[in-house]
Order: C-alpha cells, then structure tokens, then sequence
C-alpha cells in the first residue's frame, strides 16, 4: 500500500524547497509563502519546546511539593510583561537572572577552558621530539603572538619599539587571512554537503532516480 | 515606585546572582553551593519560558498587520499565524512524538530550513568567480589557504594526491590552530572585560527598552 | 510606460551560467554514481579507535546540538558514530541542549540497527533541556533535576541505566555533534570535562572544526571527526555505507568546479588588469 503521508511529504517538502531556491531568480511571493511558513514553525516550534520543559522540569518538582519552585514560575511570567508599555520593567528582573547566571558561569569557564588551559598547552609547545615538530611549534608560537598583538589597541605604536609591534602586527594580519582561507575551504564545504542533500533529497526521494 | 520600576535592582539581581556562580566554583561550601545549585535551576526555568517569547512577539506584530491590511505582507501574516498556531497546538496537545507534528517537522520545518542553508551555494560559486581575486598578499596567502583547505574536503583530490591531504592537515593544525588559540584567549579576556562591565553597571544592553 | 519584456538573452550570464554548473556538478553524480575514492583521514580514524576502545560495560555520553538546518550535513557522521556505539558493549545517554535536536536523535536512532540493546538498559534518551550554557552546568551537577523524566515521559526511577547515574562524572566519555554556536564544545568543555575529567569527542560541522582545532591541540578535544566527508569515512570504517558515502561523488565534483571557477576567475581578472 502507497503510504500516503511519506508521498504528501515528500511532495510538500520538494515544493518548499523549490519556493526557497526560487529566490535564486528573484524575490517573489512562493519564496515569501515558504519564507513566512519557516518563521512560523521555527517559533512553534520552540514554543512547543519550551512549553514541554516548563512541564518537566519546572511542573514536576513543583507538584511534588517543592514550594520554592513557584519563584521561576512568577520570573518566568514576568518576562512577558515586556509586551506592555507599562509593565515592562518587570521583564529587566528575569533577565537579569539569566544574565547573572550566564556571567558567573561563563567567567569562570573562560579563565580555565580559554586562558589558562590554553596557556598551559601553548608552554608546552617548547618541548619536541624532531625539527618538523619545532619548525612547527616555533611558527605556532610566532602565530600566536602576532595575532594577540593585533588585538591590542590600547597604545601607540611610536619610536622603535612601537616599528618592531608594527612587523609583529602585520604579521598578525597575514596570519589571520590564513586563518580565515581555512575558515572559508570549509565553510564551502558545509555549503556544498547541504546543498548536495537537497539534491539527494529532489532526485531521488521526489523523482525516483538512482 | 520609581526606585522598583528603576534599573537599579536588575543590577543588584544581576551581581549577586553573577557572585553567587563565582562563589560556587572558588569556595565550594555547601551553604553557597546549594544557593547556587537553586538559581542555577530556576535559571533554567526561566529559560524555558523565555523560549515561547519569539512566538509571542510574532503573534502581535502579525496581527497588527492583519489588523492595518499592510500591502503586500498581510495575506501571509494570515498563512503565519495559522501555522505557528497549527503548529503549536500540535505539539502542546498530541505531543512531538506524534506521527503528526514530526511530519510537519521532517517535511516543513527539516526541509525550509535546509533549503535556506543551501541556498548559499548559489551564491558561493558567483562569489567564487567575481570576488575572490588576487589583489594583494593578504587575498593571495588567503585564496592559497582557502583552495587547500578545499581539497583536503575533495575524496577525489586525496585519493590523486594525499600531498593535498597532509598539506590540508598541516594548515588545520598548525597555522590554524595557532590563530583560533589567539582568538580563544583574546575572545575570553574580551568577554570577561564585558562582564565585569555588566556586573558595575556600565554596560546596559540587556536592560534596554 | 510600457513593461519591458525579459527575453532568453536577458537570462543567460555568466551568474547564471555557474549557478547552471553547481546544480549539474551536484545533481549528475547523485543520479550516476562514480564511486570516487574516499581515503579515511586521521582524524576520523582516531575518533574510531577511540570509540572502539571505550571500557566494556562504560556509560556513554551523547550530546546532539544539531540544527535542522545541519542535519543535511550532520546526519551521516552523527548516525555512524550512533551506529558504531551501538555495535559495542557499551551504555549510551542521549541529551540535547539546543531545541531541533532531540527528534533528529530519534530520527537517527529509527535508522540505525540497534541489535541486542535495550531501552532504559542499555541506552536512554533523555530528551532537551533549555537554556544551553546554564543547562549543561545543572545537567552536569544533576542529571535527575535537569531530566526527572527521560524523552517519552518515562520517570528516570523507571529506568535501570539511570539508577548509577547522578552527575557528570559517572559517565566514561562524552561525544558531542554539533553545529549550533548558542551551545558546543566550548560550554561541554567549561561544565562538564574540566570539572568532572571526561574525554570529550567532537562531531563537528566543518565550518565549526577550524575554531576547534585548538582545543584538539591542547588535548581537551581527543578526538575529531569533520563534517560529511568525517561521515562518510566512518561509514566505510564500520562497514556501513549510507548518507555520507552517497554524497562524496557529488562533493568531489564540485569542490573541484569551485576550484577551476576561482582559478578561471583569477586569470580574467590578470588577463584585464594587464589589457589596454
């Protein structure tokens, strides 16, 4: 038996591929009917989303006679208030719960994860087994400086210290765009493999061919 | 009331919130940990509420536009709201596991979405051809990076040659990572600089109007 | 004043021309199949090794942060890595952070042969949690307050796998797929391998890798596979051809169209620059 609902979607879902890929031509009304439909269930869907885990995590502990758990609950509610001119403010107090929590957690992160580890990994670079690897680890360290370097812009670069920060800091800029040439191989790459699954999706989920 | 309605005690929620993170991890006692523990929990609460805000925000703007017949825009602020209603309901009274809603997820929301990511590579080729010229040593070391990073991501170009493939290694490992390392640590000392901005009031932003 | 008529000639660019080529670069190897080689690089080769090595009896951990918008890319490696965890003697916990992902692991877990395993023995899905960086801490600190129920309201008492099972550190390994930014390696390696010393694997999308490559080098990242052509290795690593390996003919192609087309591109714009 034909399966109805697999045939329908395949229909449905190569016809919004088309409207999108339409814009290719020009902007016109079936990209924007595919356009608007996107929004729509992105919001839904993470509605739904959050709906779900206000019951789990939120309902659950609250009906089983965690009292306190009726504060995120009125937070939670608080943060629609920003649709009213008048109630607004109420919405800055969640906020700034989420932006605390996300403040400590990220500060403390980010000294170990993202500064002091990868200090201790960049140290540790001075320690090799053959030249290849210290031609390597003496460029990774060069790099690494040069690009820092470019981030500082909180004094002149004069006199002849400030020459010697200039050749540092060009170098910073040539290392970036080695940086960003790798960036963009695969960020062509990600491109393709989507648009290639598109196509697998076109040719032979709705054509059949292959 | 205007000291409530003021920003002064987001602020104050703000830091001590922010503090009692720090706290947690620094001195871990139990006292402070289990403190943390319970604002990280409502933290998580409050997230899942501020998810259906999109949605909520959607709903009033299309409506208004239903409601002032904006040219050219209000028949799909129609089809809109009718979907992510349709939508919503789905998912809140039969559940995401329903045969129904991963149907409109796999064939409406899977595909829109892919469609839009693909729809680049239109543009990546034309770009390809018009834009990325040798002008300078900058585009040059650039371009060069790019088109080795490339065919290290070609099987058949590996399978020629896997020169491409230790040459694409090469540049992964060794050039790139240096420069990620310097964006990680000058990203983290940037991001630290503006928390502590946030936590002494200077920086604002999220409680804009 | 009069509508101006768009004739066949008005069509016909160059812009159309390679936007023409891309379509055919992809669609004719999808159609025909060449079957190009696919060498396996190291890196996917290492996160096999890896997987393979895993402690018989060990709980795994799998975090999926793919968007929907991803999973084109994503759903061969991501299904491969599944595919193979499930071959081993091993128990898996799947958890999201990011709000597409959890029916894209029951998508995945649909496809792949599950053999003897059973659900809430030797694997649970767990389902999402909201709030990305905050989530994962309180996952980390407490698997049962961040999920009292796993994906299909099951209550976690109910489940045999999660009764040895409290906080981050009760799991042997974390494997990560990942495309979104709000949520990734970075807040996997602040909440839950620093603090609670798991090895941590990444799926990562190939516009992702490049930022990842740092963590890789000072061995917070053990191992790494890398978009679709990651996928497609592993398919042919644990002998099971699928999404990954069907697209490699049409990546092939056209990478190397891309490649003439900057090249062709470079050598008009010399060929004018020099011109009168």
């Amino acid at each position: 038996m034909v399966d109805l609902a697999q045939i329908s979607g395949i229909w449905f879902g190569a016809a919004l591929n088309i409207f999108i890929w339409s814009l290719v031509f020009k902007e016109n009304r079936f990209y924007r009917f595919a356009e608007y439909t996107f929004i729509a269930l992105s919001a839904a869907h993470f509605s739904v989303l959050g709906v779900k885990s206000i019951l789990t995590i939120g309902w659950i502990p609250l009906s089983t006679g965690k009292i306190s758990y009726i504060i995120p609950f009125i937070f939670g509610f608080l943060l629609y208030t920003r649709f009213s001119e008048y109630w607004r403010w109420l919405s800055h107090w969640p906020i700034a719960i989420l932006v605390g929590v996300g403040i400590g957690l990220g500060i403390r992160g980010a000294i170990d994860i993202q500064i002091i580890k990868q200090i201790r990994a960049t140290m540790k670079l001075a320690v090799f087994a053959n030249p290849m690897e210290a031609f390597n680890n003496i460029l990774f360290v060069i790099m690494l400086i040069s690009v820092v370097s470019y981030f500082i812009f909180t004094f002149a670069q004069e006199g002849t210290l400030g020459k010697g920060y200039n050749y540092l800091y060009r170098l910073g800029r040539l290392a970036l765009m080695a940086g960003f040439g790798i960036a963009l191989g695969n960020t062509v790459a990600v491109r393709l493999a989507l648009f290639t699954s598109r196509w697998i999706f076109l040719i032979k989920d709705f054509l059949g061919i292959g | 009331m205007s000291f409530i309605k003021s920003k002064t005690i987001p602020l104050v929620i703000t830091v001590i919130v922010a503090i009692f993170m720090l706290l947690e991890y620094y001195f871990p006692v139990p006292g402070i940990k289990s403190t943390a523990k319970t604002i990280r929990d409502w933290a998580v609460i409050i997230a899942a509420f501020a998810l259906g805000l999109g949605a909520a925000n959607l709903l009033r703007i299309h409506s208004l536009n239903i409601q002032r017949r904006t040219t050219g825009i209000w028949p799909f602020s129609i089809w809109l709201i009718f979907m992510l209603l349709l939508f919503f309901v789905v998912g809140v009274t039969l559940s995401i596991e329903h045969t129904a809603y991963k149907w409109i997820y796999q064939n409406g929301y899977l595909v829109l979405y892919a469609s839009v990511f693909s729809l680049i590579s239109f543009y990546v080729i034309t770009s390809f051809y018009r834009a990325m010229s040798i002008r300078s040593i900058e585009t040059s070391i650039l371009i060069v990076c790019a088109i080795f990073a490339m065919l290290k991501n070609t099987p058949a170009a590996v399978a020629f040659w896997p020169g491409f493939e230790t040459i694409g290694t090469w540049l992964l490992d060794v050039p790139n990572a240096s420069v990620h390392r310097a964006a990680i640590l000058t990203a983290a000392i940037g991001s630290i600089a503006l928390s502590i901005r946030v936590l002494m009031g200077r920086e604002r932003a999220q409680l804009a109007e | 004043m009069t509508k101006k008529e768009t004739t066949l000639k008005d069509w016909i660019n160059v812009t159309v021309i390679l936007q023409i080529l891309i379509c055919l670069a992809v669609a004719i190897p999808i159609a025909v199949p060449i079957g190009l080689p696919v060498p396996i690089t190291e890196y996917t080769r290492n996160v096999y090794n890896i997987v393979e090595s895993i402690e018989p009896g060990s709980v795994v951990l799998f975090t999926n942060e793919v968007s929907a918008g991803g999973w084109g890319e994503m759903a061969s490696p991501t299904t491969a890595v599944m595919q193979h965890l499930f071959k081993r003697p091993v128990k898996i916990v799947f958890v999201e952070f990011f709000e597409d992902s959890p029916i894209l692991t029951e998508m995945a877990l649909d496809k792949i042969d599950k053999g003897d395993k059973v659900y809430g023995v030797d694997y649970v899905h767990l389902g999402f949690v909201p709030g990305y960086g905050t989530a994962v801490a309180m996952f980390a600190k407490s698997v049962w307050t961040a999920f009292p129920v796993d994906y299909h309201g099951t209550p976690l008492e109910e489940l045999p796998l999660m009764a040895d099972i409290e906080d981050a550190s009760d799991f042997e390994i974390q494997i990560e797929a990942q495309t979104v930014p709000a949520v990734g390696p970075v807040d996997m390696l602040q909440h839950i391998h620093s603090p609670y010393e798991v090895p941590f694997v990444v799926i990562a999308t190939a516009v992702a890798a490049p930022g990842h490559m740092a963590y890789v080098e000072s061995g917070d990242i053990s191992g790494i596979t890398i978009g679709v052509k990651g996928g497609a290795e592993y398919e042919i690593l644990i002998k099971r051809l699928g999404a990954g390996a069907a697209t490699m003919d049409a990546m092939s192609i056209s990478h190397l169209l891309l490649i003439i087309v900057l090249i062709v591109g470079n050598i008009i714009y010399f060929t004018k620059r020099r011109g009168p």
